[in-house]
């Protein structure tokens, strides 16, 4: 497995410490805040892998939707912090109806390819309602 | 006449859709594209926009049309003045990117948009043929 070069470290309140990479250089300019606080919507997403990880120990790694991308996060915990890799994998291109059709289309393909990483499947939804 | 909204943003486009005047309510985003060509300071919008500036232009008449571009439903209108395009705007749904449920939601708003816009051509277009069927011209 390859580890994206984009990462950031959260402590064990989840407040963002340090920012790596491109892909999360957003979050460089809210070093010392709750990650929850700055990304609204993502605690429900990221929250179950990241207890995960501080619960068992184990590297966990989950691919979902947020903020216009699908993305893969691998997540490494050590003592309560997290070190989260972020790998983009899909983006949505919303310029026009036809470029946002062709991506949503990638967006579910790539999430029901991965279909299996999700332990809980309630909380992620799909796009198949979509029109 | 012409007569533009007050409080909506607008621009006036010169003949090769250069930019040439921003009202107050489109500065924010649009000031710094004076000069500029705005269809190719955004990308993909030259074939969802100049069919209806280009029909404005070629009928001396004021065109209004439902179009998503850049996550944005938009209504427009395109009406001719004497110094060049005037084109004006207002924000009717955008899509809300941050999660799936959100997605879900406002695509599902700005496609209702979209087909109300497109029942509202085909009424419009019902009347016009009852009026030529009726001989109201």
């Amino acid at each position: 497995m390859t580890l994206g070069a984009a990462y950031y470290v959260l402590d064990g309140d989840d407040r963002i410490v340090q920012v790596n990479g491109e892909e999360t250089s957003r979050l460089a300019a809210f070093l010392g805040h709750s990650l929850w606080d700055v990304s609204p919507g993502a605690e429900k997403l990221f929250g179950p892998y990241f207890d995960e990880a501080r619960r068992t120990g184990h590297e966990v790694e989950f691919t979902s939707f947020y903020a216009g991308r699908v993305a893969r996060r691998h997540v490494v915990a050590s003592g309560g912090s997290l070190t989260v890799h972020v790998t983009p994998l899909v983006e949505l291109d919303v310029r026009t109806l036809g470029t946002l059709a062709g991506s949503l289309r990638r967006v579910e393909a790539e999430l029901a390819a991965r279909e299996h990483e999700r332990p809980d499947r309630r909380a992620h939804g799909s796009l198949r309602a979509l029109p | 006449m012409a007569v533009t909204v007050e409080g909506l943003p607008s621009v006036v486009l010169d003949d090769e859709y250069r930019v040439v005047e921003v009202n107050a309510a489109a500065r924010a985003g649009m000031e710094p594209l004076v000069g500029e060509d705005v269809l190719a300071a955004f990308p993909g919008s030259r074939a969802v926009f100049r069919p209806y500036y280009e029909a404005a232009r070629r009928t001396g008449r004021s065109v209004e049309f439902v179009q998503f571009y850049g996550g944005y439903v938009l209504r427009l209108r395109a009406t001719p003045e004497d110094d060049g395009l005037r084109v004006s705007w207002e924000t009717l749904a955008m899509l809300d990117l941050l999660t799936l449920e959100g997605l879900r939601r406002s695509l599902d708003a700005a496609l209702r948009q979209l087909e109300s816009a497109a029942d509202d051509v085909r009424r419009k277009d019902l009347r016009r043929s009852l009026r030529v069927v009726e001989g109201g011209g």
